[in-house]
């Protein structure tokens, strides 16, 4: 009963567009939320992670996970400031870990009682990613810059009132008054949320216009007057009922970034050559044409849960392509224009129907991260040594039962993960990677670990959940500069248990036995 | 999210503050109304007299219920109290004690979106029992902190010892 409705909960969530993927823990889901401040490390993206471990008490937990640490010396100002954000919140709350210096948001819903029903996931995840997009920046700035609770909250008033002094501008009541004879310059119109079916005449005339957002609005169409704006840099479209872009976009000679996602757009739009990020995640795309060999300087695609069966093989002209994320799409292989691709570092390929691993990636030679779980591979095959730069693989979900013992993996791999792959025994090959500091290897059918695993002197985070395991070996209690052991649902006697809890006590290892 | 609550498909509006107060009065609560979306109720417990105030804002499908904890914070205590709030908060799943900064009070606040939920009187005493449970299991943990200068993970194991 638990199990199925975990199941609906993730499939509604990510018919909704949120990707989640199981995580190191069963019944814990993760998904990676883009931010949008250019400032902060990583633009500010940070991890949701679902949390279906109390569902048998019709409990649905989201988290938001900050990707940097509180120093010894912020906690006390950042616990303030926390404790003041939440006083001022409605839904769920900010809450850190002095320990570690960790820090999340946390949302929740108690449906004891009642029969569950989509919106109560959709709500309680849709409120945690939003609350910490909107709070993380300037918890951020306060752990960095050390500032009291007052110094912040003056920060984060001057950053409200700054954001409603540029809605103001462009409010609904004075969009039909206003006229291109206004002697007024904008650089940058925020429309969103506002239900409109159409853009207002003087947006189209505002010739000046570098960054337009009309996110989550009814529009079905962009007109071509859009060509107007040929200074347009950044067009945000997120969230509207678009069933295509028009012609027009070629010709914005400027346009750096496009979003448009969650629309109904069928065909890749053409697109000028200084397009540098375009993200069109959760469309009915079924492929990928020619053209998009013309776009030279982009260098972040995000094309998820389309429809995609084929990729022209002009994808390898990307030469400054960094970011492919084609996660939830129709591919059965890896197209070899996207293994030709010099550049790329970090490629996505969850949820799609590979049936073969690539037999060879003639480019790929920077690439650092490569998840494709969640598909019909049986094997791996000996070419994935070839991706030399390789840092992380994520190949769970998959149907490998077996990693040859010849197999080599790239050196500098950091993170494997083989979650739910049905892997028969420990790779013993992961083993002699020096720099391995992640391994996750939950729900597989493993009995026994290999000796060699003492030798994982980097180890940091190892999880052998839901496995077969009876014993461990001599030369686990050597992995010392862990962090993080999860070993539960194994075979392990109480006695063993209770060892391996006392040490993992005395190495300040946190674990889950 | 809230802006997406004058979306006219929404069924929140359908939720009178008649039908709020039924919902309570099933689960043994007497709200008393004092402003057209504000309640306050009382609960005598083992932590003592506690005050509960409830919001029940329709045109944002918005319930929120915050219980206080009977005992005033001394400012110097402030510090050691949020790193209890946080030690407990961070292992909770439902609803998070807060601090109020004008009066230094403790509360523990649980809340609802329920834009396309269908409200129930059950979720409506899902949250209100939250809250309550966990400020009389939690809350005696303030006054350790406070009186006893335990520290927080002194204050939780004492309290596990009575649980």
């Amino acid at each position: 009963m638990k199990d199925s409705l975990e199941k609906k909960i993730v499939d509604i969530l990510n018919k909704n567009g949120w990707n989640f993927l199981p995580d190191t823990k069963k019944g814990l889901y993760v998904t990676n939320f883009p931010g949008d401040n250019r400032k902060l490390a990583d633009n500010g993206e940070f991890k949701i992670y679902l949390n279906t471990l109390s569902l048998e008490r019709k409990i649905i937990i989201a988290y938001g996970y900050f990707p940097f640490k509180i120093p010894d010396t912020s906690l006390d100002n950042v616990a303030r400031l926390i404790n003041r954000i939440n006083t001022n919140l409605t839904y769920g709350s900010f809450e850190m870990d002095y320990f570690y210096g960790e820090i999340h948001f946390r949302n929740s819903i108690n449906f004891y009682g009642e029969e569950f029903s989509e919106h109560m996931a959709i709500n309680v995840v849709t409120t945690c990613a939003f609350d910490t997009l909107d709070y993380l920046p300037i918890i951020q700035i306060a752990s960095d810059r050390n500032l009291c609770v007052d110094e912040a909250w003056k920060l984060i008033e001057e950053m409200n009132n700054q954001s409603s002094d540029k809605k103001e501008k462009v409010s609904s009541s004075d969009i039909s008054d206003r006229s291109s004879s206004e002697e007024v310059i904008e650089t940058s119109i925020s429309l969103e949320e506002q239900y409109l079916e159409e853009i207002p005449r003087y947006v189209l005339d505002s010739v000046n216009l570098e960054e337009l957002y009309l996110y989550e609005n009814n529009l079905e169409f962009l007109p071509e007057e859009l060509a107007n704006l040929t200074k347009l840099k950044v067009l945000c479209v997120h969230i509207n009922r678009l069933k295509s872009l028009p012609k027009c976009l070629s010709q914005l000679q400027n346009l750096e970034e496009l979003f448009a996602s969650h629309n109904e757009i069928q065909e890749f739009p053409e697109l000028p050559k200084s397009v540098k990020r375009v993200d069109l995640l959760c469309n009915q795309i079924k492929e990928i044409p020619s053209s998009i060999g013309n776009l030279t300087a982009l260098k972040r695609l995000g094309l998820e849960n389309n429809q995609i069966q084929t990729i022209h093989s002009n994808i390898s002209k990307l030469s400054a392509l960094e970011y492919l994320n084609l996660n939830g799409n129709r591919l059965r292989e890896i197209p070899e224009g996207i293994a030709q691709l010099p550049n790329l570092k970090i490629l996505n390929l969850y949820n799609c129907p590979l049936e073969e691993f690539n037999d060879s990636f003639p480019g790929l030679k920077k690439l650092q991260s490569l998840k494709i779980s969640n598909t019909h591979l049986t094997e791996i095959k000996p070419s994935i040594d070839q991706l030399t730069s390789l840092q992380e693989l994520d190949l769970s979900e998959s149907k490998i039962t077996d990693i040859p013992d010849d197999l080599v993996f790239p050196k500098d791999l950091r993170s494997v993960s083989f979650y739910k792959a049905n892997l028969k025994r420990f790779p013993p090959s992961i083993t002699k990677l020096e720099n391995i500091e992640t391994i996750l290897l939950p729900s597989n059918f493993i009995e026994d670990l290999p000796d060699e695993l003492g030798q994982c002197k980097n180890l940091k985070c190892l999880s052998l959940s839901d496995n077969k395991l009876k014993k461990i070996p001599d030369s686990f209690w050597q992995l010392t500069n862990l962090k993080e052991l999860r070993l539960d649902d194994n075979l392990f006697s109480e006695d063993l248990k209770e060892s391996i809890r006392k040490w993992a006590k005395q190495n300040k290892i946190s674990l889950t036995i | 999210m809230s802006e997406a609550i004058s979306d006219p498909k929404n069924n929140c509006l359908k939720f009178t503050q008649d039908f709020f107060v039924e919902s309570l009065k099933r689960g043994n609560w007497n709200p008393i109304q004092v402003e057209e979306d504000f309640y306050v109720m009382s609960l005598k417990s083992k932590v003592g007299l506690l005050v509960i105030y409830a919001e029940f804002v329709p045109k944002l499908c918005q319930i929120v219920f915050s219980a206080f904890y009977p005992k005033e914070v001394p400012i110097e205590k402030i510090s050691k109290v949020l790193e209890y709030i946080n030690y407990i908060n961070y292992g909770s799943r439902v609803g998070n004690f807060e601090l109020q900064e004008t009066g230094n009070e403790v509360y523990f606040r649980t809340s609802l979106l329920f834009y396309k939920i269908e409200l129930t009187a059950q979720l409506i005493n899902n949250l209100i029992n939250n809250c309550v449970n966990y400020l009389e299991k939690y809350g005696p943990g303030i006054s350790y902190v406070i009186e006893e200068n335990l520290t927080p993970e002194e204050a939780y194991k004492k309290l596990q010892e009575q649980f």
